[in-house]
C-alpha cells in the first residue's frame, strides 16, 4: 500500500502511514510516497484512483491496473504469473 | 527466499555446528577440510581448525567464536558492523550483520534486496527502479527489500 497524499490533501508523510494503518489494521507495509515517485519509476499514470502495480519477485511490473475491479484484475494476472490454478 | 552470501553462510555454520565441526557429514567446506590427507581425522590435529574451541563464545552472544569466524563476524564483537544492531538481532530480521547501512526496520520488514538486482526500465516487463518511501514506522523503506515475493503496490490518497 502507497499513499500519493495525506488525509490533508497534502503530500503523505509517515504519520499519514500510521494513521492509514492504524485505522485500518493494517500490519503489511503502508508506504508514504509523498513525492509521487512510483509514478516516474512505473506506468501509473497517477491521474487515477486507485491505481495498482503488480511486481514479481524479481522487481519486474507485471501489469498495471486501475478502476473497478483493478485489484482482482492485479491478483488474478499474479496467479497467472506465478502459474498458480 | 535470501540469496545473501551471509545467510547462505548461516546455513554452512549450523551444518558445521550440528556436525561437531569438521566432519563432511553435510558436506560443507570448512577450514580444516584441507587436512583429510591425514587420514581424515580432523579434529584437534593441530590442522587449520585444530586450535579452536568449538564452544567458545568470547562475545558471548547467540553464536559460538567458530560460527562468527565461518559468518565473517567478529567473534569478539556483539555488533560486528557497529550499526547498534547485534550481530544476532541482525541474523533474525534478516539484516547484514556486516553492513554497517543496513540496519534492523522497525517494523520488522525484512531485508531481502538479494543485491544483484539489475533495473531495465519503467514499462510493463521492466524490472523497475529501487526506491525509497516512508513506512508506518517512519522509516525509509527500500522496494527492492520486499523482493522474492510478489506484491501489488496499491497507490492512494488516505482521503
Amino acid at each position: 500500500m502507497a499513499l500519493s497524499k495525506g488525509g490533508s490533501g497534502a503530500p503523505a508523510t509517515a504519520n499519514d502511514a500510521k494513521a492509514y494503518a492504524d485505522e485500518l489494521g493494517l500490519t503489511m507495509p503502508v508506504l508514504a510516497d509523498g513525492n509521487l515517485v512510483i509514478g516516474g519509476l512505473s506506468p501509473m499514470t497517477l491521474n487515477t484512483h486507485p491505481e495498482l502495480c503488480g511486481l514479481a519477485p524479481d522487481r519486474s511490473i507485471i501489469n498495471c491496473y486501475s478502476g473497478h475491479g483493478a485489484y482482482e484484475t492485479a491478483l488474478a494476472q499474479i496467479k497467472i504469473h506465478a502459474g498458480v490454478p | 527466499m535470501n540469496s545473501k552470501p551471509w545467510s547462505a553462510k548461516l546455513l554452512s555454520v549450523a551444518c558445521l555446528a550440528a556436525a561437531g565441526w569438521l566432519t563432511a557429514a553435510c558436506g560443507a567446506e570448512g577450514p580444516g577440510d584441507s587436512n583429510t590427507a591425514d587420514g581424515g581425522d580432523n579434529t584437534g590435529d593441530g590442522g587449520a581448525g585444530g586450535n579452536i574451541d568449538p564452544n567458545a563464545n568470547t562475545d558471548g552472544d547467540c553464536m559460538t567464536d567458530l560460527e562468527e569466524i565461518e559468518l565473517g563476524t567478529d567473534p569478539n564483537s556483539v555488533d560486528t558492523d557497529g550499526d547498534g544492531f547485534s550481530d544476532c538481532d541482525e541474523i533474525a530480521c534478516v539484516s547484514d550483520p556486516l553492513n554497517g547501512a543496513e540496519k534492523c526496520y522497525a517494523c520488522g520488514w525484512a531485508h531481502n534486496d538479494p543485491g544483484d538486482i539489475v533495473t531495465t526500465g519503467s514499462n510493463f516487463g521492466d524490472v523497475i527502479a529501487d526506491f525509497e518511501l516512508i513506512d508506518q514506522c517512519g522509516e525509509a523503506v527500500s522496494i527492492y527489500d520486499f523482493a522474492g515475493s510478489y506484491q501489488v503496490v496499491h497507490l492512494v490518497p488516505a482521503y
